[in-house]
């Protein structure tokens, strides 16, 4: 049974079991499938695995009989590629060589098995560990760079190995997490054995104990409390002193103040054999409040993680000759080069198909799973996968100008922004740190004052149940969730404050051609006014669209003549010169405001979008128009049923635009608007109250754009991501769309109810430990618990579906 | 109860020796992935 057979009779069978319903499982191990693409026999018939590993451990159970896997080949040049750009590490200390691979499809513990178990055959293989966080495989190799088996075991299997590129963020957070276990695991060894000092003590009560035992716990403690207060707890000191040598108070400031403190008030009555140690206070702040830093590095790690995928998606070679093959490093690769990608591999460069049939998998970027034709003059975009056959691909881009590229550096962008929600809780906190300081130092001396034996416990307690974490975390962590799940469903955000301000909108305004209409128009008919023959009339206005974006444009195909003078006057139309005679094409009252002589022809009728071609004289009509997209209606009412008012804004004077809007259910409809008509509409909108929503291609609607309190773009076909709008819809569709506006609003619910829980516990808890009515442990697990809490609840929005 | 002065110093040692451990655990990669590892026990040992 080969794997192809499998997969061909498999894809098949499973578009029933997609339109059917619902989420499929791997037969196996249970885990959800995006796109099933391996399979097992079930009595004939094909179910869905989620990895080859899954594959073959469901055929192994079925037999005793191991099938042998076909060998892939692989040429020296791609393995020579692969190999240049691992890093050039010595032998280590073993004699042995370590390498590490990215295998972006590694799923489950099956494909770990399968991977380990094949690999650990290979003589050059000394050890072998398959991370399944990482998705990497980490070798150590007897020769250095000797990895052809190795990668062509890896590709046999089914997988697509990809060099492991080194990532500074990546690798700074890993060794954070690191760093936080060690110590936490330090306080939580620490902090059990003074417990059991201290509960000996508190069961004893005072005086209970003989003066002698009292001691030695005390001086074990302080043993003990030495390592949490100078190693674990270090985080804090070294991030308060750097908050105090900028002059700022930060949260680690209070937390800081308090563990040393305690420490130091603890250390000098142990000596002295004074009245009071706090040594299992210390080790409890310490290990419960490295408790939810930990919680929180975790969480980032998580989310960068999806960030980073993105750029591994990329291979780092590409080969820009067949036979014999030549590779040349991705980012090097310039605009018209030649490239070829193998069926399996992912496209290098974003580019048009100039040879060759295939599919491309590109739910990277758009969420949908069904693979996309492409064929010659397709456009193909880097970072998506090559299912089928061997592609000839032209670039058409820079890989800084790649779709890729940008989004990378546009998630960057956004994880950097910080919405005013943010903004506030931040000024909020540094006031409230100073406040906390200044009320802790005076309960204390109240209650001194009011001589209490443990008035230095109140103001401890103070200091720690107010630090404001979970008021700070509360946007920036919701933020980061919801973009990388943005990403995934499709949506590009461009701008950090798209979601606040998509969480308030209550009218959306379509544009209609190529946002609720498909876009592609069609040449429909052509009507003479003059002499000049058909095909004539064709070429020359042909030519003249070539200089414009309108979607219009399109209708018309390549053009060959040579314009001179070309001027585009967005929404209405273009002039331009050739062979000597000003041509003007467009709006045919832009048309004729050009001074062509005699009446103005009448147009043929109203109901459908007419295009004037005048010299002098007037040359011809033409008609053009475009279907709408399936999922207009649906999107429509799904809009509707969120409560927005829906409005359609066009440019266009046409009948087709009212007939479109009534068919779809849009009462609210401008036509024949010119861009500055649909920036004054929408301005109105919003004089009335209205919080506006411009959907649009961002081409010829830019200004109606940024007039409105957010937007989103339709991905045109000819540009990318657009930088008009606030995001962009990745998949030419606008399905994403409903589900975009209320997930903004549940990003903003659960913003509110973090801020909200944040700002009620602080209220609550800081009267009680004021009044000296909370134990120092409850003060710091309180702490930690509110900001785990806020951790978790922003962890739903990367849940929703 | 005198042997409270041998023993504590002895459950110190320990302590420490615990610390020391779960440091070098941490450091050599053994909490890197904890998912993995515990599907382990369901897996086909190497030469079936």
């Amino acid at each position: 049974m080969s794997e192809v057979v499998l997969e061909f009779e498999g894809e098949a069978g499973s578009v029933t079991d997609k339109k059917t319903g619902g989420q499929q499982v791997c037969r196996y191990c249970q885990g959800i499938i995006e796109s099933p693409r391996h399979f097992v026999f079930v009595d004939g018939l094909a179910a869905p695995v989620c990895c080859p590993g899954c594959q073959r451990n469901f055929e192994m159970d079925q037999s005793s009989l191991i099938e042998t896997q076909p060998r892939e080949t692989m040429s020296v040049a791609e393995v020579a590629a692969f190999t240049a750009t691992l890093r050039g590490a010595g032998p280590n200390r073993s004699g042995l060589y370590s390498v590490s691979i990215l295998v972006p499809d590694i799923r489950c513990a099956s494909c770990a098995w399968l991977i380990e178990s094949s690999l650990r055959k290979l003589n050059e293989v000394a050890d072998i560990k398959v991370s399944l966080a990482d998705k990497k495989v980490y070798l150590e190799l007897t020769q250095p760079g000797d990895l052809e088996n190795v990668l062509i075991t890896l590709k046999s299997l089914g997988y697509s190995p990809l060099p492991d590129q080194p990532n500074a963020q990546a690798e700074a957070l890993k060794a954070q997490r690191k760093s936080l276990l060690s110590r936490l695991g330090v306080a939580g060894i620490g902090m059990m054995q003074v417990m059991m000092f201290s509960l000996a003590t508190y069961v004893a009560g005072p005086g209970g104990m003989d003066p002698a035992y009292q001691t030695l716990f005390r001086w074990a403690s302080l043993a003990l409390a030495v390592p949490v207060t100078f190693y674990s707890a270090s985080v804090f000191h070294t991030g308060a002193l750097r908050d105090l040598r900028r002059g700022q108070v930060g949260m680690d400031v209070p937390v800081s103040l308090a563990i040393l403190s305690a420490f130091t008030l603890s250390a000098v009555n142990t000596l002295t054999s004074g009245e009071h140690v706090y040594f299992d206070t210390v080790c409890m702040f310490t290990f419960f409040l490295l408790m939810g830093r930990f919680i929180e590095a975790g969480s980032r790690i998580r989310f960068q993680q999806g960030q980073d995928l993105i750029e591994h998606l990329l291979p780092v070679m590409t080969r820009v000759n067949d036979d014999p093959e030549v590779y040349l490093p991705t980012h090097e690769i310039s605009v018209g080069t030649l490239v070829y990608v193998n069926a399996g591999e992912p496209y290098p460069v974003d580019g048009v198909v100039t040879r060759g049939n295939s599919t491309a998998d590109e739910s990277a970027f758009t969420g949908e799973v069904t693979p996309v034709l492409k064929t010659v003059g397709d456009r193909v975009l880097a970072g998506t996968a090559n299912l089928d056959c061997s592609m000839q691909v032209r670039s058409q881009v820079t890989y800084q100008d790649s779709v890729i590229n940008q989004l990378s550096v546009l998630s960057r962008d956004s994880a950097l922004y910080k919405p005013r929600f943010a903004l506030i809780a931040d000024q909020i906190s540094r006031y409230f740190v100073a406040a906390i300081l200044g009320l802790a130092g005076l309960s204390g001396l109240y209650w001194y004052v009011q001589g209490m034996s443990d008035w230095i416990l109140v103001s401890l307690t103070v200091l720690v149940v107010s630090c404001p974490c979970a008021l700070s975390l509360a946007t920036p962590i919701a933020y980061t969730i919801a973009t990388t799940r943005l990403r995934e469903m499709g949506v590009a955000v461009c701008n950090g404050e798209f979601l606040e301000r998509l969480a308030r909108v209550n009218t959306v305004a379509f544009d209609k051609t190529g946002t609720l209409t498909t876009g592609k128009l069609r040449l429909l008919e052509t009507r003479l006014l003059s002499e000049m023959a058909l095909m004539d009339a064709r070429q020359i206005a042909a030519s003249l669209e070539m200089g414009s974006r309108h979607p219009i444009a399109h209708a018309f195909g390549a053009g060959t003549l040579e314009v001179e003078d070309l001027e585009v006057t967005p929404g209405k139309g273009v002039q331009g010169v050739i062979n000597g005679t000003t041509y003007r094409i467009g709006d045919p009252d832009f048309v004729w405001s050009g001074g062509p002589s005699g009446t103005k022809p009448e147009q043929p009728d109203e109901y459908s979008t007419w295009v004037l071609l005048a010299a002098e004289r007037p040359i011809a009509w033409f008609q053009v128009g475009d279907d709408a997209r399936d999922e207009a209606g649906e999107v429509v009412s799904g809009l509707q049923a969120l409560g927005c008012e829906v409005c359609l804004l066009t440019g266009d004077r046409s009948r087709q635009g009212v007939s479109l809007a009534e068919s779809l259910g849009i009462s609210a409809i401008g036509t024949g608007l010119s861009p500055e008509d649909k920036v004054g509409e929408i301005a109105a909108r919003q004089a009335q109250g209205e919080v506006m929503l411009m959907i649009g291609d961002g081409i010829n609607d830019a200004a109606a754009m940024s007039r409105s309190d957010t937007s989103i773009a339709i991905c045109p076909v000819d540009s990318f991501v657009s930088s008009a709008a606030d995001a962009t819809l990745l998949a030419n569709a606008l399905i994403p769309l409903v589900a975009t506006v209320s997930y903004a609003r549940q990003v903003r619910r659960v913003i509110a109810q973090n801020i909200g829980w944040a700002v009620a516990y602080n209220m609550i808890v800081v009267p009680l430990a004021v009044a000296g009515m909370l134990a120092p442990w409850m003060a710091a697990l309180g702490m930690s618990l509110s900001s785990l809490l806020v951790v978790l609840n922003s962890n739903r929005l990367g849940k929703v579906s | 109860m005198e042997v409270a002065f041998v023993l504590v110093p002895i459950s110190l040692v320990i302590v420490l020796t615990a610390c020391w451990a779960f440091i070098w655990s941490v450091k050599n990669d053994q909490f890197d992935d904890l998912e993995k590892e515990s599907f382990s026990i369901l897996m086909r040992d190497e030469d079936e």
